[in-house]
């Protein structure tokens, strides 16, 4: 499919899934992500794939475990609730080693929250999220394009490193509409899974899908060799992009919904004729700290903004390890800030020399 | 746009397929000439990018916006208000209803039908050629029996709403506009209008159908010009 | 000679963990027979509980998934789905069924799920310690019922099998036990035709085995 669509962030998700070769979704409807399961649900038996309504997010995710033991491409997708409720599955899986794709369309929280979107739930998918010491990647789209992209990648990555993949939407990027294309289709030829359960032939010994080391040593060692997979992925996975960064004094740094505001914002204060630019992590774990801080030399401050009362501002502070002053702007609870509030910002900085 | 003669008119369609940008064009079009006009938010399916959104905006030019009050409205719960069947009931009011989208969200106009058969009204079937489900005339075929089926009403007109949001070209629209008039011939119903951004309406020419300007009402919040 | 006797080819050759006197090893015993008769281990796939059979992929010759604590039946559902013509099975505890794992049970088996699951009901948490489980016995004293299950506290002992057999999609449900070569031939048999269920019938089966807890009773 080449022809140029007008497709919700949801919708388009769901089809690039399809089209990545997911042949299994499971998941439980919640607001606002609830048009990526109607239109899997219409979408998966088209193409002979499996749609299955599972009785609750904890079951979800214990469906992508098994399906993803098998080998088979599988995604399930929530909001910040019901993300939650995905915890202790996504452990398991990073445990085990089995490739996933998970969405979260976030919402205000804590708690039930309110259906508005927000980014409160950044701590939970680049921190971990689930016990123990594992993470996840996490990709980050702004844009219903980038969503389609990105959705493909996801189920490379997982493939690539035996590991979920976590998209980290907002309720905005799933409900707005913007013109998409696909990439096309029957280009992707899937690596053979030879560790996956598929039933034990005469030819190989037994696959055993688990978690469970009792040995201290070798669940030592199992981490250790984690650990050493997440450094592949620091050094080959970190992604971000930048608008007007290369001369900017004052640096904003933001990720999915919040990033386009802030590309408004950037505009504005351009005009007037404040050297301001926008530094957009596309990947929030591994997180791109080294492209960061390359733009200390001329940046004299950064202002992260955030839909949520300050989480991604530690990788910030982090990364440029306190060689500039790193502001923070943020609303939370399902308010999305204007670009008229984050110039506001950008010129109270400016007024002030960017100090801290 | 001319401003229908029935009192009732009814805007349904796909998901996405410009149903509120519609019904909220028309709405505002309309209140510059009839006393007393109402707008019923009637989707109960979408969490964002609803007519209730820009309440304050309506209520200034003397709409009414029927449409679950105080923080109902922004609640994950599908509520019809009892308004609804107050306005339908008044003969001075000219009620325009968003109804959700899909078959789905067109389900809660049903309960209106009995209502609705006795009073004259238009329902307008929005199509967005663009849209992954009304791509062609199969489609819109589909999508039409679907929301009748669920609606237990009969459409009595299409409504072009053919874009691809800032992609938009005259290419893009005139071809959808040919699939929507074929449908249109199919189904035997009249193509009612086109609707075509204000900045695209200039350029277009004449149209074989009435064109309706559009001035985009619900941005996300990056276009936005002023703060909500 | 003639061989009358010998280990399952599905049961691997390898020593259990289970305590002298624990049922575990016969029900592994008769999971595998099972499998070996309809000759379908070369496409069998099972899945391990949290419990004391947590380490069951250890004892069969199969490929196995480790469920976390009661997902075992969610599990076996996405293999069966994105497998459907692999023999699926979910070897449970009663704490993993009857109590943490409720919601997945009853659910799988609702939707029909072509899965077997082998229940092994010994009425405590045996790899905790012996803690009251959903299945004690009113009186049964455990080392959290020290006192013995007061009802009026912990309500009564969950009937399971009873439950699942209110659902309409299940196709077999039996209990059996396994305390008396009489028994164990009738569990044999209940298994045996649970496994049928799922390869000649597409369809739910469930055997719940009422089991021991030699070191914690």
């Amino acid at each position: 499919m080449s022809e140029k669509l007008l497709m919700k962030g949801n919708e388009a998700l769901g089809e690039a899934a399809v089209q990545a070769g997911c042949r299994l979704y499971f998941a439980y409807p919640i607001t606002p992500q609830s048009e990526l399961p109607e239109y899997l649900s219409k979408r998966m038996p088209e193409v002979g794939a499996v749609f299955l309504q599972a009785e609750s997010e904890v079951a979800a995710i214990n469906m992508v475990y098994g399906a993803a033991g098998t080998g088979a491409r599988v995604m399930t997708s929530s909001s910040s609730p019901g993300i939650s409720l995905k915890q202790e599955g996504l452990s398991y899986i990073a445990a085990a080693e089995l490739p996933c794709v998970v969405v979260n369309m976030s919402r205000g929280g804590p708690g039930l929250g309110s259906i508005q979107p927000a980014q409160g739930d950044y701590f939970q998918a680049t921190k971990g999220g689930g016990h123990g010491d594992y993470h996840l990647l996490v990709l980050a789209p702004a844009s219903v394009q980038e969503i389609v992209d990105l959705t493909t990648l996801a189920f490379d990555l997982a493939d690539k490193y035996r590991n979920p993949v976590m998209i980290m939407g907002d309720g905005l990027l799933g409900q707005m509409m913007e013109p998409v294309t696909f990439p096309s289709e029957g280009s992707r030829e899937l690596q053979p899974k030879p560790w996956a359960t598929t039933g034990k032939t005469k030819d190989r010994e037994k696959n055993v899908v688990h978690s469970l080391e009792l040995l201290p040593e070798r669940l030592e060692a199992h981490n250790i060799k984690l650990q050493r997979k997440y450094a592949q992925m620091e050094q080959a996975e970190k992604r971000w992009e930048e608008y007007l960064a290369d001369d900017a004094e004052i640096v904003l740094v933001a990720y999915g919904t919040v990033a386009r505001i802030c590309r408004s914002a950037v505009d504005a204060a351009r005009e007037k004729g404040i050297k301001a630019g926008l530094f957009r992590p596309i990947s929030l774990w591994p997180y791109p700290s080294e492209a960061l801080a390359k733009l200390t030399p001329i940046a004299k401050c950064f202002l992260c903004v955030e839909m949520n009362t300050g989480q991604m501002v530690e990788d910030v502070r982090l990364a440029l390890e306190g060689r500039r002053p790193v502001h923070f702007y943020g609303r939370t609870g399902g308010m999305v800030p204007a670009p008229e509030e984050v110039l506001a910002q950008i010129e109270k900085l400016v007024a002030g020399r960017c100090e801290a | 746009m001319k401003p229908f003669s029935e009192r009732v008119v009814i805007f349904v369609g796909a998901y996405g397929s410009g149903k509120t940008e519609l019904a909220l064009n028309y709405t505002l079009e309309l209140s510059k000439c009839r006393e007393k006009v109402a707008i019923v938010d009637l989707d109960l399916v979408s969490p964002y990018f609803r007519s209730r959104d820009i309440k304050k905006r309506l209520m200034a030019r003397g709409i009414e916006v029927i449409a679950p009050e105080t923080e109902i409205a922004v609640a994950d719960l599908p509520v019809v208000t009892p308004r609804i069947q107050g306005a339908l009931a008044e003969p001075q009011l000219q009620v325009v209803i968003d109804v959700g989208g899909d078959p789905t969200g067109a389900t809660a106009l049903g309960r209106f039908r009995d209502q609705l058969i006795s009073l004259p009204h238009q329902l307008l079937l929005v199509i967005n050629t663009c849209r992954p489900f009304t791509k062609d005339v199969t489609g819109i075929r589909n999508m039409l029996a679907a929301i009748e089926s669920s609606a237990h009403l009969t459409i009595t007109g299409l409504l072009a709403n053919c874009n691809l949001g800032p992609e938009t070209t005259i290419e893009v629209m005139m071809s959808g506009l040919d699939i929507v008039r074929k449908a249109g011939q199919e189904c035997d119903l009249p193509v009612v209008g086109m609707g075509v951004w204000s900045e695209l309406a200039g350029q277009i020419g004449t149209l074989p159908v009435p064109i309706w300007p559009l001035d985009i009402q619900l941005l996300p919040p990056w276009l936005s010009e002023t703060a909500t | 000679m003639i061989t009358v006797f010998s280990r399952p080819r599905s049961l691997a050759d390898v020593s259990t963990h289970y305590c002298p006197g624990c049922t575990h090893g016969i029900i592994h015993r008769l999971v595998a027979e099972a499998i070996d008769d309809f000759d379908v281990a070369e496409r069998t796939i099972g899945v391990a509980p949290v419990g004391c059979a947590v380490l069951a992929y250890n004892y069969f010759n199969l490929d196995f998934q480790e469920a976390a604590h009661g997902r075992a039946p969610a599990v076996a559902t996405g293999i069966k789905r994105a497998l459907p013509d692999r023999i699926v099975f979910t070897y449970q505890g009663d704490g993993d069924l009857a109590s943490i794992g409720t919601a997945e049970i009853v659910h799988a088996a609702n939707r029909g799920e072509a899965i077997t699951v082998i229940y092994v009901n010994n009425a405590i948490y045996g790899m905790t310690g012996g803690q009251m489980a959903p299945t004690t016995l009113e009186g049964q004293k455990t080392s959290t019922s020290p006192y013995g299950r007061d009802v009026s506290n912990a309500g009564y002992p969950i009937r399971m099998a009873e439950l699942l057999a209110t659902l309409n999609a299940p196709r077999y449900i039996a209990r059996v036990a396994v305390n008396s070569p009489v028994h164990v031939q009738q569990a044999k048999k209940a298994i045996k035709r649970a496994f049928e269920v799922q390869i000649k019938e597409n369809a739910f089966s469930l055997v719940e085995v009422l089991s021991t807890c030699p070191t914690n009773w």
